[in-house]
């Protein structure tokens, strides 16, 4: 693991397990170990999340490809609103990323973190960006919803996205040279970036 | 679709042969360099076949070194990541499905998402 990558996952991981923006830190560790079930087709057989958060770990862990306005909805009618949505899907998708890493490494899954211990007052923060709403998708972002703004309804997930972004891909930066290499050359890069987003049926 | 116009646009810009169907057929021609044992290795880490994954690391490994198979790892990784982020949040291109995304899809046999689909 390079230096710079390990960093970039090291502070991911500290992040786990602390009291997020929607989610107590004890949410969001349940929502890793959904996930981590849900890698192997498998549901937690003890849980303190909603029915609907279980499935929305597993949907996004699984089939993303199948999410669309209809099911949002339906998720928001059962009480996973928009908001705390973006930041589950933060929680997955940053995690899919470490653990796919590791297993390409070659390296054992980390164990999910304890929670943070917090006093039973101290409650997310459940702060809205001002400028954040449904522009052109189906959850909030702050601008178009597109890849540079992904998770920016929750600003600390977007922060943290693009933190492990520019370490495991390319900063803006790099992104802007097409002969660019980083450990491989620009083409090899963009040859792993296609058949990944073909085997998860993305067509973004 | 995005990532796939940026491989065929980094591949011109340096004067690399590609079909670019080689997205989704490993076996048309490709020069870009260890192709077919970087796919592989994609398929093997996304596919979590182990055994299949040794031996793909390995010989990429013999290839590139650790340091390039860390970087292969951490991109996959990295698209993972996103693949999951812009489909749970619905993101496109824009209002209009671009033609040249159009025409990249019906090239790999890809049908657009209904939300896409707007002419």
């Amino acid at each position: 693991m390079t230096s710079s990558t390990h960093d970039a996952v090291e502070r991911e991981w500290q992040r786990l397990g602390s009291t997020g923006t929607w989610w107590t830190g004890k949410e969001r560790v349940a929502i890793a170990a959904e996930y981590r079930a849900a890698r192997l087709q498998q549901k937690s057989t003890q849980t303190i999340l909603s029915e609907a958060a279980v499935e929305a770990v597993h949907k996004i862990a699984s089939k993303p490809h199948t999410v669309d306005q209809e099911w949002i909805q339906s998720c928001h009618d059962r009480d996973l609103a928009p908001f705390p949505m973006v930041e589950l899907m933060a929680i997955v998708a940053l995690l899919s990323a470490v653990d796919t890493y590791a297993e390409g490494i070659g390296v054992e899954l980390r164990t999910l973190p304890e929670p943070e211990q917090v006093s039973p007052t101290e409650t997310p923060a459940r702060e809205v960006p001002d400028n954040a709403r449904i522009n052109a998708g189906w959850l909030p972002t702050v601008g178009r919803a597109s890849a540079a703004v992904c998770m920016s309804a929750v600003p600390d997930e977007q922060a943290a996205w693009e933190d492990l972004h520019t370490h495991l891909y390319l900063s803006i930066d790099e992104m802007r040279d097409l002969d660019f290499t980083k450990d491989l050359h620009r083409s090899q890069i963009e040859l792993l970036a296609s058949r990944t987003s073909l085997y998860n049926d993305c067509f973004y | 679709m995005a990532h796939a116009g940026m491989l065929r646009a980094s591949c011109e810009s340096v004067g690399i042969n590609l079909d670019i169907d080689v997205v989704v057929d490993p076996t048309r021609p490709c020069d870009v360099e260890h192709c077919r044992e970087l796919i592989e290795f994609a398929d093997a880490l996304l596919g979590r076949e182990f055994d299949r994954l040794t031996i793909a690391r390995q010989a990429l490994s013999a290839l590139i070194g650790q340091k390039g198979v860390a970087r292969a790892a951490a991109i996959v990784a990295n698209f993972q990541m996103m693949n999951r982020a812009l489909d749970t949040i619905g993101a496109t291109f824009g209002d209009k499905l671009p033609s040249r995304v159009r025409a990249l899809a019906e090239s790999f046999g890809v049908s657009p998402p209904a939300h896409w689909s707007k002419e």
